[in-house]
């Protein structure tokens, strides 16, 4: 039962304190949402400038070595997507050219097929978190509105126990049924904002571990050509 | 959960808590803007001026029974008061019998004299400020009585003098105006017409009176049921008679029908058996002013427009 509270000041503790149950689970469900949605946006800040750097050095070294079989000696221990990327297809170079015999076409096929299915992996685990982005994004206002609509309900419940339609009655239970709203706006705001960044950033990640996958695919398959 | 979203959860962790004592905290708070308190003034839309007086009339009866009975105990209690006084130069003359208290029971013989001077008191109980003029006509014809009513008699009057007022001394050592003064002293306290009739009702009164009795008949009007369109536009003009009691006294007699016309003609007896219904539904009427029953204005007689609620 909202009882009119004395000094109206926005103190979440308050508030909080002062709300139905069903309006308290809401808001504590969206502020666990907002923390985790704040772990994702920083961490993935994180793990995104970093795999840039790593992918910047990762070709440079890979356009200054000479041979990327002494190349994949040094560089097969990195826990890289950029570096798994090039071992599938270092890899599938090798499975394909053990035998006598060597399909040219076959093998292009193979490396071109294990390079992307490993791209589309990696981009999978980087994009692993931001469906939770969305996620929280497009539901958390409604989670709050459903937490407003359910404090407005009470406070409405309490005007016809109270017999009284004073603004000082009312106020209180709207200001906090209007809380779980405001929480849910505030975890939802910025998830939407970094999902779209995220999205983004993940397309360019995409768009860069292909262009490095075509990349020795055609230097495979121009050795392929030399062997043969 | 990675080594870069161990951090993030630590920072969010640490910006959640941030925000959160900002707000609980209230730093981020405006001070309360200072809203101009509504002070609520008190509206009179009473007329303060009337344009008619509405004091009570000053009573006619007259007054000389009364003071036999009241003289006496005026007496003593007046006797002290003579000592201080006798600043004013008419003293002298009733100086000399003070000294003889003892004469008092000579006064109650005299008194049944002054029941013939009632006819001096009537004259300067109307006009009050007229007084001084009249009382000096009538020295010439009491100086009879004075010697008759001896000495004591202008004792009292100097007695009274000194109580009422050093001004009228002049007139006072005739002894005959002595019952006067204490006639009108006292008369406007024990007279029977103590209960004064407000000699008019005033305007704010009538409309005081007059809201009274609407607010209790409104809860019969809001009763009736209009009988047919266009009859809430029917007027009836009702006279209602009271009882002082404020219960009506006989029906109430419609006096004139407003608002009639083609269209709702046929409903206006119907309005009259309303309108009647209504006033003897909702009598008797409480809290009506007695004082104000049947002076001119009064609600001994009102006369009400009666009309369909809608």
């Amino acid at each position: 039962m909202p009882s009119v509270s004395t000094g109206a000041v926005l103190s979440p503790i308050h508030l909080f304190l002062e709300a139905d149950i069903v309006v308290k689970l809401v808001m504590i469900g969206l502020l666990l949402a907002s923390l985790w949605t704040w772990t994702i946006i920083i961490g993935f800040a994180l793990k995104v400038s970093s795999l840039r750097k790593e992918m910047q050095r990762f070709e440079t070294d890979y356009r200054e070595a000479d041979d990327f079989d002494e190349f994949h000696r040094r560089a097969a221990g990195r826990d890289q997507p950029i570096a798994r990327v090039f071992a599938a297809g270092v890899s599938e170079w090798r499975r394909s050219t053990a035998g006598k015999t060597i399909d040219r076409e076959g093998t292009r096929e193979r490396l071109a097929t294990a390079m992307g299915a490993t791209v589309a992996m990696e981009i999978d685990r980087i994009s692993d978190r931001l469906n939770f982005l969305a996620t929280v994004g497009s539901v958390a206002p409604f989670v709050g509105l459903f937490g407003t609509v359910w404090g407005i309900m009470r406070s409405f419940t309490g005007i016809a126990a109270a017999q009284s339609s004073s603004l000082a009655v009312v106020a209180p239970g709207i200001a906090e049924a209007l809380f779980a709203t405001a929480i849910g706006l505030f975890a939802a705001i910025p998830a939407v904002i970094a999902y779209n960044r995220y999205s983004h950033a993940v397309n360019r990640v995409e768009a860069r571990l292909n262009r490095f996958a075509d990349g020795f695919h055609a230097t495979l398959s121009r050795r392929l050509e030399m062997e043969g | 959960m990675d080594r870069s979203e161990r951090i993030g959860l630590g920072v969010s962790i640490a910006a959640h808590a941030a925000v959160f004592a900002a707000l609980s905290l209230s730093l981020l708070k405006t001070p309360p803007q200072e809203t101009p308190k509504a002070i609520p003034i008190e509206i009179s839309l009473a007329d303060k001026v009337g344009l008619e007086s509405t004091a009570p009339v000053v009573s006619q009866e007259e007054l000389a029974a009364k003071k036999s009975p009241v003289e006496a105990p005026v007496e003593p209690e007046s006797a002290p008061p003579p000592a201080p006084d006798p600043q004013p130069q008419p003293k002298p003359q009733p100086a000399p019998p003070e000294p003889r208290p003892a004469p008092q029971p000579k006064p109650q013989p005299p008194q049944p004299k002054p029941a013939p001077a009632e006819k001096p008191q009537p004259k300067p109980k109307p006009a009050p400020a007229e007084k001084p003029q009249p009382a000096k006509p009538e020295k010439p014809s009491k100086p009879a009585p004075p010697s008759k009513a001896a000495p004591a008699k202008s004792s009292d009057a100097a007695s009274k003098s000194a109580a009422t007022g050093s001004e009228r001394r002049p007139a006072k050592p005739t002894g005959n105006l002595a019952g006067l003064d204490l006639g009108r002293s006292n008369n406007r306290t024990n007279s029977t017409a103590l209960a004064n009739p407000a000699s008019k009702a005033s305007a704010e009164e009538v409309a005081s009176f007059r809201g009274l009795i609407a607010r209790q008949i409104q809860p019969c009007a809001n009763r009736q049921v209009t009988p047919g369109p266009g009859a809430e536009r029917i007027r009836i003009l009702v006279r209602l008679s009271f009882n002082p009691d404020g219960s009506l006294a006989g029906n109430p007699d419609i006096t004139g029908v407003q608002g009639n016309d083609a269209s709702n003609g046929r409903y206006v007896d119907r309005v009259k058996d309303l309108a009647i219904a209504t006033f003897k539904g909702c009598t008797p009427i409480r809290g009506l002013p007695a004082n104000l029953y049947a002076v001119p204005g009064g609600w001994k007689s009102l006369a009400f427009s009666y009309k369909l609620p809608g």
